[in-house]
């Protein structure tokens, strides 16, 4: 695996593996009269799967786009690395290494699954427009660096022989997958993944998972996975939250959270 | 017609409509801003010529005309016509002052083209889609009737305008050197196009225009992406009027406002290229132009009124004149809605952005296979 060569900063040190890099501090967001988000308490540990599960319209998505910094919250703080990023907007978020993923996957459609790639990469020279178009030399050894490090993560997500191919043609799992190898050419270091099974066959949610689990464990990253089909996932898990009407209501480990009669309760009734 | 007269007519065409097609593609086709004010990015080359280009010359020319650099500059808006004459008989006798004007006139037009493509971004950061193409059409609707009646501006009259600088006479056969001029412009524009959407700019910006969201996730500052657009955009089209302002169809006569702002010419012309070529296909900004250049100056400008005959339309109760005069429109209405759909597209479709080759993409893979079976 060529790219597992790449250095995730501040990542090497096995001890540090229980430090909370994520932290969301009594976040509380309002759509007119709805509370989304009642005081919500959030930790993600270093290296670590955590589960985030909850019935429609409990919170969950509106948690992923506050913490990722696509909307802004109405009170509370997100903390990431020690730095208060509540502020922020995305862009600067996915710098410090903090990348999400969509509920419906939302590649480049009419990008190539390699150029899909190729456009995450951080730090481009040749993304200045005034120099790129003038002199090559400026970009080109970056780029081929970056197309080494793409082409082996499409090798190891499964999409290489797809390199090609709009990805607007490919399928909904594909797409998944891409979405993942977009993360890992940014860097990213904490990822979180907005119902990556969605729509996805159970063959290829099971290797999914493998792939995140060996980022998990072999890389150090961190992931906060919002998941409906708790049965195919769950095995995987460190930790899990559940929440309901916009407020956390049970946490810890994802069988006692999964058996919690509260959480149990919020499923059949909402 | 003379065939030489023909040819440099038909070539500065494809020249002017390429570099301007090319700026659109840019902001529109690559990135997704739906500039339907790009007219007023067009009318920054004739102004420059027509106003700063020709301070320059008749300050040049001052002291032949016994008056000092700073009264003859000024004339260039209180007595335009009369003054712009005489400076145009002795420019041509002044090489070095022509190639400063050409050269100035061309470096003005880029830095203050992308200047107000930069002042334009700012709303186009805030607004999207209809609401953002409506506001640009207005801003050049508007920009258009200020330079009509702002004197300093585009002068006294503003069917007349502002005479430009006769700056290829001292070649001794203007249309010819300027039809080079513009020729040579679109050759560089072109391949500086061509690199851009090839580089990892041209595949950011068509990445920004796919979806927004989704290249805000993975860290890219899109105001910043689509800043950048309007202001290379907006520069060529400025470069295109530039090149309009010296080319065979003016001749050393005037740039008025109403032409150099007109939408139907420098906004809607541009737009049915750019779809007719491919949305966001620099090949196709050039094929289009081409062979629209081809097509309409030379056959239709030509027969027009030998074709409005040959159909007998006055027996159909249409004016022969005023039909010849719309053929144009009508045959490039006919050739787009038949391009379309027979090729959706247009005609060279969208292309990836190669920033390395294909087989060097395909050397790496079987690289890494090997690497992997090691």
């Amino acid at each position: 695996m060529a790219y597992a060569n790449q250095e995730h900063e501040g990542l090497q040190t096995p001890q540090g593996m229980e430090e909370v890099i994520l932290e969301t501090v009594n976040l509380i967001k309002r759509f007119g009269g709805i509370t989304a988000l009642n005081k919500v308490n959030i930790k993600l540990r270093k290296g670590k799967i955590t589960l985030l599960i909850g019935p429609n319209g409990s919170g969950k998505t509106t948690l992923v786009n506050v913490i990722s910094g696509f909307i802004k919250p109405d009170g509370g703080k997100v903390i990431f690395k020690g730095r208060d990023i509540t502020l922020l907007p995305p862009h600067e978020r996915v710098k410090m290494g903090l990348v999400r993923t969509f509920q419906i996957p939302r590649p480049f459609p009419n990008l190539t699954v390699l150029e899909n790639v190729l456009a995450a990469a951080e730090g481009n020279p040749g993304e200045n427009p005034y120099i790129a178009g003038v002199y090559k030399g400026a970009w080109i050894n970056y780029e081929r660096k970056a197309l080494e490090k793409a082409l082996s993560i499409l090798d190891w997500v499964g999409l290489i022989a797809k390199w090609d191919d709009k990805a607007g043609d490919l399928s909904g799992g594909q797409l998944k997958l891409l979405e993942i190898a977009r993360a890992i050419m940014k860097g990213a270091d904490t990822i979180i993944m907005d119902e990556p099974a969605a729509g996805v066959n159970p063959r290829l949610v099971t290797d999914l998972f493998q792939k995140i689990i060996k980022l998990a464990r072999e890389q150090h990253v961190t992931f906060l996975i919002i998941e409906h089909r708790i049965g195919l996932v769950a095995k995987y898990m460190d930790y899990a939250y559940a929440m309901n009407m916009g407020e956390v209501i049970a946490e810890g480990k994802p069988d006692d959270v999964l058996n919690n009669p509260l959480v149990l309760e919020s499923y059949l009734g909402g | 017609m003379n065939v030489e007269v023909l040819l440099e007519e038909i070539i500065s065409f494809i020249g002017i409509y390429y570099i301007l097609t090319a700026g659109l593609n840019v902001k529109a086709g690559m990135t997704g801003i739906p500039d339907f004010g790009h007219a007023m990015f067009f009318a920054v080359g004739g102004i420059v010529v027509g106003n700063l280009s020709a301070r320059i010359a008749a300050a040049a020319a001052a002291s032949q005309l016994h008056v000092s650099a700073w009264q003859a500059v000024k004339m260039v808006i209180s007595n335009n016509t009369e003054l712009m004459a005489r400076v145009n008989e002795i420019l041509p006798h002044m090489p070095g002052v022509s190639i400063i004007i050409i050269l100035f006139s061309v470096i003005a037009a880029l830095i203050l083209g992308g200047l107000l493509g930069w002042l334009a971004s700012y709303p186009a950061l805030r607004l999207r889609g209809d609401y953002l193409a409506i506001m640009l059409l207005a801003a050049s609707e508007g920009t258009r009737i200020f330079a009509m009646y702002y004197k300093p501006l585009m002068g006294k009259t503003p069917t007349v305008g502002l005479t430009v600088p006769n700056a290829f006479g001292f070649t001794g056969n203007a249309g010819l050197w300027s039809t080079i001029f513009i020729l040579i412009l679109a050759l560089l524009v072109y391949i500086y196009a061509e690199r851009l959407y090839h580089s990892p700019s041209g595949r950011l910006f068509r990445a920004v225009r796919d979806d927004e969201a989704s290249a805000e996730a993975i860290g890219k500052d899109i105001a910043k992406v689509r800043r950048d657009a309007m202001i290379i955009g907006s520069a060529l089209a400025a470069l295109a009027g530039v090149a309009y302002s010296f080319s065979p169809w003016i001749a050393g006569s005037s740039v008025a406002a109403i032409s150099i702002f007109d939408r139907v010419l420098w906004t809607f012309w541009p737009w049915a290229l750019m779809i007719l070529g491919g949305m966001s296909s620099n090949k196709g900004a050039a094929l289009s132009s081409v062979i629209l250049g081809a097509l309409l100056i030379g056959p239709i400008r030509i027969y027009k009124n030998d074709i409005a005959a040959a159909l007998h339309v006055e027996s159909l109760g249409i004016d022969p004149g005023n039909f010849a005069n719309a053929l144009e429109y009508i045959l490039v209405a006919a050739l787009i809605i038949i391009v379309l759909f027979v090729k959706p597209k247009g005609l060279i479709p969208e292309y990836p952005s190669r920033t390395v080759s294909k087989d060097e993409v395909k050397a790496t893979i079987d690289k890494i296979a090997r690497e992997r079976a090691a």
